[in-house]
């Protein structure tokens, strides 16, 4: 395995994980702010 | 077909639940301001999963795709300039913190603070022109992407896409931003499975050693290392990579559709931090779209049309079970980032162009009501033109360089002016209008060109931020000399 197909293997892992981590964490802290939300519009 | 029934349930089930959806916060709109920036009362994780549905559309997947299976591993250097531009913005708050400051909803209204009425009509209609010729080519492009993934017939393409356009239409003219906000919800949650689940799916399916020995027989050594044969003289070289930074920090100052999700942010630090962490979010839009063209070498092999790369690898790695939900998780990505665009580029034309002219004829602003009424009309207008101009159109070059040079007909003036207006006292009026009309040559001369110039695009970038750059310098510096001004504060 040489350098370049490393570097690419660890971004794509690394990329695979963040992306999972932080879908999961907008979805469940972005539905608190959609009511939040609603309720300075409704003011 | 290539869909079952199941598939087509699924499909029609989303989209009813997404058109109720926008459709509910009607009672929410009373003003322009809620219209536009929601407003100003989106929190932080909620600003950043509306980004990630706004700058990705079946499109982005598209070109990040032709691209990977154009240049192979190499290709993956694409995906960092945009990390870079947004942690530099998040953390530095350069232009951005001033901007959130002073609370304006589009970028040409800072024009009109900072320089003139007249600058801001200008750039107006050449952030209009840019914006619709680079959202024109989205519908045809995916039009025939989702030609090969469902095996709708291509005469009922056009019928397609205008369906799914007046969907798009009807709950954005209701909503506005607030509308946007709530379908982007239901969207995000099918367009990041549909991404980890293709990603690591066509990782284990192919495998990597197969990938990577397919890019290795196509390509060789170039397919691997982005600096081959030297970092200044390969394709994604020194050059490439100055060009693509300086174009996303401009981006995401002047890209209308970015940068009013940055306005809708409740205060500077939600704005700040959502530029910040959209660093991360953006290195997978790019990493993964880029690797499914990458798989596409391995499995479909490189003598096929690069644009449909991307829709024949789908069709044939996905099982066939999950193509229904994979396509609702297109569609999701793709309706969100309609609705942004309609919004932010007829707001373009509502607000700067047509306001402006107005308040120049009569003297008077729009009411708030009246202003409502123009962005809903201007919307449609703006829906139809792009259908219009997506049957005309025919791609020549990489698509990835065609989006880049429409937005880089304002995005070079954008960035300078909107830099130097903040930070240098001594910026003109003068010196906007020419660094606007010096940094919009050299791409027209792409989007003229396209062939015969497209070994230079790199330095056509970079090149059109530093005649941009010397325009400012050469009209402040003549009017500073013809009429100097009283020092004031900045602004």
């Amino acid at each position: 395995m040489n350098l370049w197909e490393y570097f690419w293997l660890v971004t794509i892992l690394f990329s695979i994980v963040s992306f999972t981590y932080m879908s999961i964490k907008v979805v469940y802290k972005g539905f608190a702010e959609m009511k939040e939300m609603f309720v300075q519009l409704m003011k | 077909m290539n869909l079952t029934t199941i598939d087509i349930i699924l499909i029609v089930a989303y989209l009813i639940l997404i058109i109720f959806s926008g459709s509910i916060v009607k009672k929410y709109i009373k003003g322009i301001d809620n219209f536009l920036v929601a407003g100003r009362s989106m929190g932080f994780h909620l600003g950043l999963l509306s980004l990630m549905c706004t700058e990705i559309g079946m499109i982005t997947y598209v070109y990040y795709a032709e691209l990977g299976f154009k240049a192979g591993f190499a290709a993956l250097i694409v995906a960092f300039p945009p990390v870079i531009a947004y942690i530099f913005l998040g953390k530095t708050g350069f232009i951005i913190k001033p901007l959130l400051e002073m609370k304006i909803s589009t970028i040409p209204e800072f024009f009109s603070r900072r320089f003139s009425k007249g600058v801001r009509f200008y750039i107006g209609i050449i952030m209009a022109i840019g914006g619709i010729l680079n959202f024109g080519v989205f519908p045809g492009v995916e039009a025939n992407f989702i030609n090969i993934v469902t095996g709708i017939p291509k005469d009922y393409l056009l019928v397609t896409m205008i369906i799914m356009l007046t969907l798009v239409l009807i709950y954005t003219v209701i909503g506005g931003m607030v509308s946007v906000i709530v379908t982007n919800y239901v969207q995000y949650v099918l367009l990041s499975f549909g991404m980890i689940f293709i990603t690591i799916y066509g990782l284990v399916h192919i495998g990597w050693d197969n990938i990577v020995g397919a890019v290795s027989t196509q390509m060789g050594e170039k397919g691997m290392n982005p600096f081959f044969p030297t970092a200044l003289e390969g394709q994604f070289g020194i050059g490439f990579l100055v060009w693509q930074t300086l174009l996303w920090v401009a981006l995401l100052v002047g890209w209308q559709a970015i940068s009013m999700r940055l306005f809708s942010s409740k205060d500077s630090k939600t704005g700040q931090k959502i530029y910040t962490w959209s660093g991360l979010m953006f290195l997978s839009r790019g990493i993964m779209p880029i690797l499914w063209g990458i798989m596409a070498i391995a499995v479909v092999g490189t003598e096929i049309n690069s644009l449909e790369a991307l829709p024949l690898l789908l069709v044939k790695l996905v099982p066939s079970g999950f193509l229904g939900i994979i396509f609702a998780a297109l569609l999701a990505a793709s309706m969100s980032t309609y609705a942004s665009y309609l919004l932010s580029w007829s707001s373009v034309v509502s607000q700067d162009i047509i306001g402006s002219a107005v308040t120049y004829l009569t003297k008077k602003e729009l009411d708030s009501k009246s202003q409502l009424l123009v962005s809903r009309i201007t919307m449609a207008v703006v829906m139809i033109f792009i259908i219009w101009w997506s049957l005309f159109h025919e791609m020549e070059g990489l698509l990835y360089f065609y989006l880049n040079m429409t937005g880089m007909l304002f995005i070079p003036g954008v960035l300078i002016c909107v830099a130097f207006g903040i930070y240098w006292k001594k910026a003109r009026t003068l010196g906007a209008y020419l660094a606007i009309t010096f940094g919009a040559i050299l791409p027209m001369l792409y989007l003229i060109w396209p062939t015969e110039v497209q070994d230079y695009a790199s330095e056509i970038g970079w090149g059109g931020f530093v005649v941009s750059f010397l325009g400012m310098l050469i009209g402040s510096g003549i009017q500073n000399m013809v009429q100097p001004k009283i020092e004031e504060e900045r602004v």
